[in-house]
């Protein structure tokens, strides 16, 4: 902590840097292959990210013990390098600043060996023998430190209690007070620094540049959109890890493995053999691999396969409910490189599990995902003076203000039928003049996108927009979350910019400017079940509790896990068509934790939800089985 | 060996939604453009006969314009290595114009005459279309090659042994055959395997392939059988939500006061029989069903 370096340490110094240069360089030349030029960061994340620890904080512990690391590390390290240009500091100032470096060394030392203890009592073999190393120099770096620091108090012999440095007068108590040791101790506190840093690329403390810097190339615009291959220039989805984009590689380099996506997942949870970590671990696995065998050569050959490490069971347990993508905290999404993966199997290999073969070609052929074709789409509506812009010649009906885009479920699934007719119900009573597409709809092809078939999906939307456009819609409203996501989020990418809201937004919206009055009670006690596609995807979560506020003489009784947190049903991501054969069925999983607010009406906003958690309670065989029930069927129930 | 799978273009109609009598309540989007489902089994036979034999390929053949042209590309994607068709040039709708198709005889003959020049060693054709439901040109085809025919098969397999094949049928009621028939031989397929997925390479390059045409040579044989009428169906009673009678009682009142239009009239008639029957008669005399009193005088 000398101001005055000598030539050797400078030396020493360099030659850290430069290997830890060289380190990021072979890494960041991988990265750049894929990289698209003139991407935007974001400062605010980055800084709300880094300095606060936002994300990292929810876990409180470790969050802790993190932060002080952190900053254990960042204040001593700009202190020493100001003290290099040996500013002379009045004595008040210094020794705040000394109380300061001392407070900071103690945080590290703390939240490092908390970590450490941590590590050793996991039964875990993933995290431990990795993250080993650079915890052991960073205690070398702060015992060392605090031993040279109590040395040299030693050797002053300042006696009294020094306010300035707190933890280095304890220290002093057991370092002898000998120059040599205290030299001993810089050397050591020296070359500890440097290996740490030289370090850096290549063990776990990677994340120390790459978090930071995934936070701050955090996907803009949709949250967890889906890449977009180029299909007409064969791209078909990842087959080896020199298919991911360069920010998809990015975000497995940031990845420490700390495991809130595996907390999350319902797929893990629920003892599916998926785990988003192992997901991200692999890709992370198989770059260094890459990046072993040289300078990467185009032809990938000798590339290892993704699939052989990430397996059909794994690929294909993915919901798609975003859990592991809301609570990584440093903005890592593993739910992109599965769907990735599964494009491979479906447009690549042709590999799609054959329970799900009939639903996609019934999407090819009919358009819908139950095979009963256009001709019947509206059928639902029949009788119910609802206007409908495909058939009807009637300029007049053609002038409206909002579309109704009922999809797949609600046009066909008897149960979200239902759901539809509650809506025509509520819009009809609210005077607003809607219409729905009729036979000219289609699919929004959700489903085959989740599934991996991209080709069908865009084939689909295309259908959906030259109807849109045919029709001048400019407003529409969504009965089922996952044609939001699709229609909102994703039909822009397709050149197809709409206003998109779901229906309990504009419920909602209704209620509140009293078109329509709650009047008659349909249940006690309410719980609500977040639809993924709508809370996570959309960040809908108020309309649907405000329209439960708003049903006279309920009590709205939340889940354990809700909201952001919210657990998924299972139905997402094509699981709808999929078999459950491994581990626990999802939705009994959730149905017994709703079970558990002893509610008797069961609401949520997603047709998929509707019927899964109502298997879900069902099963159950409890001795009253509460009902499960759209909020817009509430709404149609409680205006009378 | 070189198999040829035929494959018909149907326009599968599935709904009749329409109001006008002159379509037979058909519109537009009451039917969707297709590959005959049996064809697409009896390609995925011969697609796993290549998969498991060298120097197998798997032609299809069609007739007629491209009325589902995407579907047979798609088929064509899935593995098989050529596209044929006879006389694309024809210009009809065979759903709405069923007389525009050529009857088994004919058809059978132009196939045959096709088969013969692309010189395949096996022909598979499905054991009947959707749209027409004849399920002769299999057999036709057969007796105009002087082949073997089995129809309705389930499964085919090439026995190393003999060199022969060896085909599986369902002979009803879960009983199963394996025949061993020679070879060059026809078949016809019955549902029971699913084709494969296309990749979307081959997806790709089936976008691009142009369909060979087969020439006719001289002419075919004159139609022996002339469909003189055909009656499709009526439209189906339209589905009027009534009250779920399986509902609480509740709920069914509920139901009927909110949104469901269904509106049944009409009284009870009670008394005695005599009295019940004049009833009826009244009721069909008011509302036009008996025109007049002259069965009374």
């Amino acid at each position: 902590m000398k101001a005055l370096l000598t030539s050797f340490d400078l030396l020493v110094i360099a030659l850290a840097f430069l290997i830890m240069g060289l380190g990021l360089a072979r890494r960041w030349a991988l990265w750049r292959e894929n990289k698209p030029a003139g991407i935007a960061g974001n400062w605010q994340g980055l800084m709300a990210s880094v300095l606060a620890h936002r994300g990292i904080l929810d876990r409180p512990a470790v969050g802790l013990g993190h932060l002080g690391a952190f900053w254990g590390v960042v204040i001593p390290l700009l202190v020493i390098i100001v003290a290099q240009f040996g500013f002379i500091i009045p004595q008040a100032p210094a020794r705040l600043l000394s109380l300061i470096q001392d407070l900071a060394g103690a945080a590290l030392l703390i939240g490092t060996v908390y970590l450490l203890v941590r590590r050793l009592g996991r039964e875990e073999t993933e995290g431990p023998a990795r993250t080993l190393l650079p915890i052991i120099l960073l205690l070398v770096i702060v015992i060392s430190g605090y031993l040279a620091a109590g040395a040299r108090m030693s050797i002053l012999e300042t006696g009294g209690f020094p306010w300035s440095s707190p933890f280095g007068w304890l220290f002093s108590l057991i370092a002898p007070a000998s120059p040599v040791f205290m030299q001993m101790m810089i050397r050591l506190h020296f070359l500890a620094v440097l290996l740490l840093i030289a370090a850096i690329p290549y063990t776990f403390m990677r994340h120390a540049v790459a978090s930071p810097l995934n936070v701050f190339y955090r996907k803009q615009g949709p949250r967890a959109a889906l890449t977009q291959p180029a299909l007409e220039r064969g791209a078909v989805g990842a087959r080896t890890v020199k298919d991911l984009s360069w920010k998809q590689m990015l975000d497995a380099e940031a990845c420490v493995a700390c495991g809130r996506c595996d907390e999350n997942c319902p797929a893990t949870i629920s003892g599916k053999p998926l785990s988003p970590r192992k997901v991200i671990r692999t890709i992370r696995e198989q770059l260094e691999t890459v990046q072993t065998q040289g300078k990467p050569s185009g032809n990938g050959a000798a590339l290892p396969l993704l699939e052989n490490d990430v397996t059909a069971d794994e690929m294909w347990a993915c919901t798609s409910c975003m859990a592991c993508v809301e609570h990584c905290p440093v903005a890592i999404e593993p739910l992109d490189k599965i769907i990735d993966m599964r494009r491979y199997q479906v447009m690549g290999k042709a590999h799609l599990p054959s329970e799900a073969r009939p639903m996609l070609r019934d999407l090819e052929i009919y358009g819908d995902v139950q095979g009963k074709g256009a001709a019947y789409r509206a059928d639902w509506a029949m009788h119910r003076d609802i206007p409908e812009l495909g058939r009807s010649a009637n300029p007049e009906a053609a002038d409206v203000d909002v579309l109704l885009y009922v999809g797949c479920s609600g046009a066909f699934h008897p149960r979200n039928q239902e759901t539809s007719r509650a809506m025509a119900k509520i819009l009809k009573a609210a005077g607003i003049r809607f219409a729905i597409l009729g036979s000219e709809e289609c699919c929004c092809g959700d489903p085959a996108r989740r599934l991996g078939d991209e080709a069908l999906f865009r084939r689909l939307a295309r259908q959906n927009i030259i109807k849109f456009e045919q029709h001048q819609v400019k407003k529409i409203v969504t009965l089922c979350p996952h044609c939001l996501n699709t229609l909102k989020n994703e039909y822009p990418e397709l050149g197809c910019q709409l206003e998109v809201v779901h229906a309990t937004e504009m419920v909602t919206e209704l209620i509140r400017d009293k078109r329509i009055t709650l009047k008659y009670p349909v249940a006690d006690k309410i719980t609500l079940h977040d639809a993924c596609y709508l809370g996570r995807y959309n960040q809908v979560y108020q309309p649907p509790r405000d329209i439960c506020r708003a049903v006279p003489g309920a009590a709205l009784e939340e889940t354990e896990r809700n909201q952001e947190k919210g657990f998924c049903c299972g139905g997402g991501g094509g699981r709808m068509w999929l078999h459950e054969n491994i581990g626990e069925n999802i939705n009994v999983v959730r149905a017994q934790e709703i079970a558990a607010t002893e509610a008797d009406l069961i609401g949520t906003a997603c047709p998929y939800c509707l019927v899964m958690l109502d298997d879900g309670v069902k099963s159950l065989e409890m001795e009253k089985t509460p009902k499960v029930a759209d909020v817009i069927d509430i709404v149609a129930d409680a205006l009378g | 060996m070189h198999i040829i799978v035929c494959a018909k273009q149907i326009r599968h109609t599935y709904a009749r939604t329409g109001t006008s009598p002159d379509t037979h309540y058909i519109e537009d989007w009451d039917g969707v453009y297709r590959v005959n489902p049996h064809d697409e089994a009896a390609l995925e036979l011969a697609l796993r006969l290549k998969d498991k034999h060298e120097g197998v390929t798997v032609s299809l053949l069609t007739m007629g314009p491209m009325i589902a042209e995407n579907e047979l590309r798609r088929c064509l994607a899935t593995g098989a290595d050529n596209l044929y068709q006879i006389d694309g040039n024809d210009e009809h709708n065979p759903d709405l114009e069923p007389f525009d198709q050529p009857d088994p005889w004919e058809k059978s003959d132009r196939l045959a005459r096709a088969a013969k020049s692309l010189e395949a060693d096996l022909v598979l054709c499905g054991k009947e279309s959707l749209d027409k439901g004849n399920g002769q040109v299999g057999a036709l085809l057969a007796n105009r090659l002087a082949r073997p025919f089995v129809s309705a098969i389930t499964d085919l397999n090439l026995a190393e042994s003999d060199g022969q094949v060896r085909v599986q049928r369902s002979a009803g009621r879960g009983v199963r055959e394996i025949i061993a028939c020679q070879m060059p031989a026809v078949f016809s397929v019955d549902l029971g395997v699913d084709l494969r997925l296309p990749s979307l390479k081959r997806r790709q390059w089936a976008e691009e392939y142009p369909p060979r045409p087969v020439e006719r040579d001289g002419e075919s044989a004159p139609p022996r059988l002339v469909c003189k009428h055909r009656f499709q169906p009526r439209p189906r009673p339209k589905l009027i939500p009534a009250p779920d009678s399986r509902q609480h009682a509740y709920d069914r009142i509920m139901q009927l006061l909110t949104g469901s239009t269904v509106e049944k009239k009409g009284e009870m008639l009670t008394g005695t029989p005599e009295s019940q029957v004049e009833g009826i008669l009244a009721f069909l005399k008011t509302n036009g069903f008996l025109e007049s009193d002259r069965s009374d005088e």
